[in-house]
């Protein structure tokens, strides 16, 4: 059995269906977006990494017991000047009228913050509720409390974004990037959240559920849409 | 251009006594598209081709005319029941209707194919764009014009013709450089050295004096003493403005958001960029400061603006040549002076860039730009990081400086680096269509592309596919504007 919480490539061993789902990564500028994305999908970390200019794009798969959970990652720039350009992510901002056509429901999303950065932890509250206004109804969302290993640095308490993250039904965790510390984990407890079947648990047909891929059959990646088409 | 049937009104055809046959299709505004000629049999296939989709009679007042009857009926009809992709029959019609047709008749039908490829959805797209790209067009290098009805203008080149001898060479000596300048200083070759600077790019050596020229910090008939006046005066501007910044007190900070914001926003920045490059590595480097200082001191220098990611990515190798804060901020304001309405919030020059590249494309390979289209990537998005950072995140830093002064010499254009996009495409234009990559696999693709890039065979295809272009008799307006080179060099 394919060991838990580890990203795998699948191999359709004993396993019946892929399940696609979109995954965001938004947050303030510096919080560790790319460098959690880096250490989930290549199980990298590099202690300068480059500011995101645009979007990156990255796909990861997780292994459940009955199915395997494969992210469609969209990694964006922290600075909204140079993320905006995709009309996809723009809904979530100040351009609410531009077509989010790319990105109409994305499925999940994982708001980062520092921890040792306390508006940071401001500005993530601000995307949830942003998230919460803006996105599709049944989207999971995660927070991420990542610097988790700069402990001694700390600005934002861990119970408190705990609460927090209760009160809103968020899935929380505090991570590190650089010591790999929650990293798996918080992508395999949202592939665990996240409703599987076809029908996308009860929800919009286009918005709420996976896509499931027919393992057995050639990787189909045409066009963007993704389970939005 | 799109033509959606809905909208299709009549087809005008060419009399029987006519050399070859051509169609005109008009739409129920009345707007007259431009005339598809099929020099070589075609004609018909494509009218029995449209008629799985809209019923077409001949005109009682005009046997040349086809008439569209009841399309949307019609239309509806045959997306829900013909399913026509699946099916091999009208695939060999639009197959064999491509083959026969000169380019310009093919861009203009793929715009109808588009559309019918809207309308039925992605099912097939792959097969048609893979037996589309099999297409060898057999025809003389020019290009094709369809202006049979005046007013309408419907221009694609139908091939750029032989590729143009390009060369490149070494970069600009110290010496060469020297014999550039007249005995006061003033440099009076300047034809001769944006050559040099396009065609090699500069010796290291020379950078820290070229560039001064390239960004607008000296003017060419500055002499000797001009100079050493101009970089007093601007030294002292430099330090006045990063004053104002030094002189907030930390309770004035206090009450300061935005410029709380700012600071922390290029603090992060600057901590990280080009890390890794000697110039910049380990703790407390003073260059780290110094990037810091220029950055802050620019976004009060252009409050409006700000600071905006990015640009340390632009500051960091003019920092490095320029060695000194005052120079390398007056070279920045140089530079932003050119490109800093890329920076603009509402994204309006970048999308504007985009937009252009697009008709590039567009203009050179109708072909590729249909498969971008029906691939959402259209929007080009994925340039997007290019045209910012001016390729600096996808060369290495050396090469980052030589490219940039191919672009700063602004010697065949000011659009060159469209053109540096266009060949970076067109390399890549194989791998997108053979694994049918859509907008994240390009995205993907692309951003992998980073430090992978040949520079010289980049810059030699942008030349040459910048002549090709250039020397098409006729094109779009906009097209045109793009290959015009400047008279003199521009601020």
């Amino acid at each position: 059995m394919a060991s838990r919480g580890q990203p795998q490539r699948p191999n359709g061993s004993g396993q019946s269906k892929i399940c696609q789902f979109k995954l965001v990564l938004l947050g303030e500028s510096a919080v560790g977006k790319s460098s959690l994305v880096l250490r989930f999908v290549k199980g990298q970390f590099q202690e300068y990494q480059e500011s995101t200019i645009g979007a990156a794009f990255l796909t990861q798969t997780v292994c459940l017991d009955d199915v395997t959970v494969k992210f469609e990652i969209w990694d964006t720039a922290g600075q909204e000047n140079i993320f905006l350009i995709l009309p996809s992510f723009c809904r979530y901002l100040r351009y609410h009228s531009l077509a989010p056509m790319y990105y109409r429901g994305a499925q999940t999303a994982i708001v980062v913050y520092d921890i040792s950065n306390a508006e940071s932890f401001q500005r993530a509250k601000a995307w949830v509720k942003e998230l919460q206004r803006q996105a599709s109804p049944n989207i999971v969302i995660a927070l991420a409390g990542n610097k988790a290993d700069l402990a001694n640095k700390r600005m934002v308490d861990a119970d408190e974004a705990q609460v927090y993250a209760e009160e809103n039904g968020l899935l929380f965790m505090e991570t590190s990037a650089k010591t790999a510390m929650n990293v798996n984990e918080i992508f395999l407890a949202i592939a665990k959240k996240l409703p599987k079947s076809e029908q996308g648990g009860g929800g919009a047909a286009t918005q709420g559920g996976a896509r499931v891929v027919d393992i057995n059959k050639p990787a189909n990646n045409s066009g963007g849409g993704g389970c939005c088409k | 251009m799109h033509i959606r049937l809905s909208s299709l009104h009549s087809i005008k055809t060419s009399d029987s006594n006519m050399g070859w046959k051509y169609l005109i299709f008009v739409l129920q505004d009345g707007a007259v598209l431009p005339a598809l000629h099929f020099h070589k049999g075609g004609s018909k296939e494509v009218l029995q081709f449209l008629e799985r989709f809209v019923w077409l009679s001949i005109s009682p007042s005009n046997p040349n005319c086809l008439q569209v009857i009841d399309n949307r009926n019609a239309l509806h009809h045959s997306l829900t029941q013909l399913q026509i992709f699946n099916e091999a029959p009208s695939m060999s019609v639009c197959t064999r209707f491509l083959k026969d047709a000169y380019v310009e008749t093919m861009v203009g039908f793929s715009r109808v194919t588009k559309l019918m490829w809207d309308a039925f959805g992605s099912a097939n797209i792959n097969e048609i764009a893979n037996n589309e790209k099999k297409i060898e067009i057999d025809c003389t290098p020019g290009i094709a014009v369809s202006s049979y009805e005046p007013g309408f203008e419907f221009v694609t080149c139908n091939k750029l013709g032989d590729d143009p001898a390009v060369s490149r060479l070494e970069p600009l000596t110290d010496v060469e450089f020297t014999s550039f300048f007249d005995s006061r200083g003033c440099l009076v070759e300047i034809d001769k050295f944006l050559e040099r600077a396009f065609r090699g790019g500069l010796g290291h050596g020379i950078r820290q004096e070229a560039w001064k020229y390239l960004l607008n910090y000296y003017s060419f008939d500055f002499n000797n003493e001009m100079k050493l006046d101009r970089k007093h005066q601007k030294t002292g501007e430099y330090h006045s403005i990063k004053q104002q910044w030094q002189l907030i007190t930390p309770t004035q900070e206090k009450n300061f958001k935005e410029f709380r914001l700012r600071k922390s926003t290029v603090e992060k920045d600057v901590l990280r960029t080009d890390r890794t490059h000697e110039f910049y590595k380990g703790e407390d480097n003073p260059n780290v400061k110094k990037l810091y200082n220029i950055l802050l001191t620019y976004s009060f220098y252009n409050f409006d603006l700000g600071y905006v990611q990015g640009m340390s990515d632009l500051v960091s190798p003019i920092l490095f040549v320029m060695e000194n804060e005052a120079d390398t901020f007056w070279c920045f304001v140089g530079l932003m002076e050119r490109i800093g309405s890329n920076f603009d919030i509402d994204q309006k020059e970048i999308q504007k860039q985009l937009s252009l590249l697009y008709g590039l494309i567009r203009f050179v390979d109708p072909e590729f730009c249909n498969y971008l289209d029906t691939h959402d990537s259209n929007n080009l998005y994925f340039c997007f990081r290019w045209l910012l950072v001016l390729f600096k995140r996808e060369f290495t830093f050396q090469e980052t400086m030589l490219l940039w002064e191919v672009l700063w010499s602004q010697r065949l254009s000011q659009h060159f680096l469209l053109f540096i996009c266009l060949a970076i495409i067109m390399n890549q234009k194989q791998v997108i269509v053979s694994n049918n990559y859509g907008f994240n696999e390009i995205i993907k693709h692309v951003n992998e592309l980073a430090l992978k890039l040949n520079l010289e065979d980049i810059l030699k295809k942008a030349e040459t596919m910048f002549i090709q272009v250039k020397r098409c008799k006729t094109m779009p307006s906009n097209i045109k504007e793009l290959t015009e080179t400047p008279n003199s060099f521009g601020p």
